[in-house]
């Protein structure tokens, strides 16, 4: 991770006397780490609220074509909502993520491990199991 | 990577390796992921339900606008931040983002469940 450098506050805000930031359970405890790592933590959160929005358009997409012509087949069904608890998954856990993260680098420490994106492969992988059933049996 | 740090002669680079502009593009990219799956999602709504679609892609097209506004101003403020070795920003816009994709996501399963 590097060496954890603590930004200096010019103007002596920032060290917990006038420091109103949401939440406190992050922002109350340690000190400031390098803005790099604060800055690096958010565009990961992004990442992966980008990738929840990925499965929720996946799931629904999956959903509406099938849907056009006949009733949706319970497999569908199920894999479409398959992808849009993955995408709620990815939405939960990058902001679980996000504040375990950046509450370690306040207090320098490792960086926390996640199970989510093991979890998320599983989920893919039963889905294109699902779809490859259906194609096979159609 | 060495941290620059502050001296008598000079103070250290305010935004190194450009880590805000770099976090800015990274809300952008954000936002334009959102639109254009919103927007798909509505015309792929269209031929099931039209006012679902409409429901759709204002609520697209309205928290994009939104969001973009969030980014442009968060990029503002920590840029002064950053200059004047200030505190950056919190966590709402995160929080947020993620409000508006679990209700996303549960009106995706709920139309799953329904169509």
């Amino acid at each position: 991770m590097g060496e954890r450098a603590d930004v200096s506050t010019g103007d002596g805000a920032g060290r917990g006397s006038t420091d109103r930031r949401w939440p406190r359970s992050v922002y109350g405890v340690g000190s400031e780490p390098d803005p790099r790592f604060t800055f690096a933590n958010e565009r990961t959160f992004l990442a992966w609220i980008r990738t929840g929005l990925g499965f929720l358009a996946a799931g629904v997409a999956i959903a509406a074509v099938s849907g056009m012509n006949e009733r949706l087949s319970v497999e569908v069904r199920v894999a479409s909502l398959l992808l849009v608890v993955c995408g709620l998954a990815c939405g939960v856990g990058a902001w679980v993520r996000w504040v375990r993260s950046e509450r370690a680098m306040r207090e320098g420490r490792a960086l926390p491990s996640s199970p989510l994106l093991l979890v998320l492969v599983g989920v893919v992988v039963l889905v294109a199991l699902i779809a490859l059933t259906v194609l096979v049996l159609a | 990577m060495a941290v620059p740090v502050a001296d008598e002669a000079q103070p250290p680079p305010w935004d190194v390796g450009l880590q805000n502009e770099r976090t800015s593009l990274a809300w952008q990219r954000t936002v334009l992921s959102g639109l254009t799956w919103g927007l798909l999602v509505t015309r792929l709504l269209a031929d099931v339900s039209l006012t679902l679609a409409i429901v759709s892609g204002v609520l697209a097209l309205g928290t994009s606008a939104a969001f973009g506004g969030t980014a442009l101003q968060r990029f503002r403020s920590e840029a002064r931040a950053l200059a004047v070795g200030g505190p950056l920003g919190d966590a709402r816009p995160a929080a947020l983002a993620v409000l508006l994709l679990l209700l996303t996501g549960v009106g995706a399963a709920t139309y799953v469940l329904l169509a």
